[in-house]
């Protein structure tokens, strides 16, 4: 049981690896939007505690390039929980070197207190079309068109046997018909 | 009887006959040595007009009571009475008789039974 639970650690941690890994790529070509999403399913894979800090330095830069300051600054205080002597690129842009001189000011932020990654708007499904409602829906898509079709079609079908197939008992001698 | 009712109306409907006799005849007579023949005739009680006058040859295959529809497709013959006469016939001589009135119905076929007895 042991071996067959640290086995699945490894396995969350290896899929967390992959998916940090691919949002580092998708960094590296300026596919931001494809960033954040990343970083989120590494997190609930789980990773390895020294991808943690890459983790959130791969968010606070990608919060920061969406001018999303506050979730860049959380980024960078949660950075520095973990790694104390991190510091930016010294040619990271100007944005990135504020949100990270705020954070140094506010202070490290706790992992465990760390909330939910809130999804920005960019990474929500589109919005769907409404669904149809039953009275907007053609009279063909109701059931009851169907099943009311279905009566009528049998009861055509049964008339239709029943004129074809007179069912007047024949007797034991032939039948006559009245002038 | 309701059943024959039943299996009338059944039969009538659709495009049927408009309506109809089931027509049963009985008689203590042996086929074909005492009776070898059956004339059925019917006649319209409001005018006395014959419908049908049939003669039907029995056989040892068809020995009494025999069954037969007389049906009809004429409108004009629903409500009014019918009589209906039958008589058994041994070559050619009449040896019993009955008679029966029946009034017909849309699209029902009404039971009749008449059994011969000697004239």
């Amino acid at each position: 049981m042991l071996a067959l639970a640290l086995s699945l650690m490894c396995l969350q941690a290896s899929q967390g690896n992959a998916d940090l890994d691919a949002a580092s790529r998708a960094y590296a070509e300026g596919d931001y939007q494809r960033v954040i999403p990343l970083l989120h399913s590494a997190w609930r894979a789980e990773l390895w505690d020294a991808d943690i800090p890459r983790a959130l330095e791969l968010e606070a830069l990608t919060r920061a390039a969406f001018d999303q300051t506050e979730l860049a600054i959380e980024a960078f205080e949660y950075l520095l929980a973990v790694s104390p002597q991190f510091l930016p690129d010294s040619q990271a842009s100007p944005k990135v070197l504020a949100c990270f001189a705020e954070a140094r000011r506010r202070g490290p932020l706790g992992l465990l207190s760390r909330p939910e990654p809130a999804r920005p708007a960019w990474t929500q499904p589109p919005p769907q079309p409404p669904k149809p409602t039953e009275a907007g829906r053609p009279i063909y898509q109701r059931w009851w068109f169907w099943a009311g079709a279905a009566v009528v079609a049998g009861a055509g079908g049964f008339g239709a046997w029943e004129a074809l197939h007179p069912v007047v008992p024949s007797g034991s001698l032939p039948g006559a018909q009245l002038r | 009887m309701r059943r024959l009712h039943w299996v009338g109306v059944l039969a009538l409907c659709g495009c049927g006959p408009q309506a109809g006799i089931w027509l049963k005849v009985g008689a203590p007579l042996s086929v074909p040595s005492q009776c070898d023949e059956l004339d059925v005739s019917v006649t319209r009680g409001s005018d006395g007009a014959n419908l049908l006058s049939t003669p039907y040859s029995l056989t040892a295959s068809t020995p009494f009571p025999v069954t037969m529809t007389l049906s009809t497709d004429d409108r004009s013959d629903l409500g009014n009475p019918l009589t209906v006469n039958a008589q058994g016939k041994l070559a050619g001589a009449p040896v019993a008789s009955g008679t029966g009135t029946v009034t017909l119905e849309s699209r029902t076929l009404a039971p009749l039974t008449i059994v011969l007895s000697a004239p």
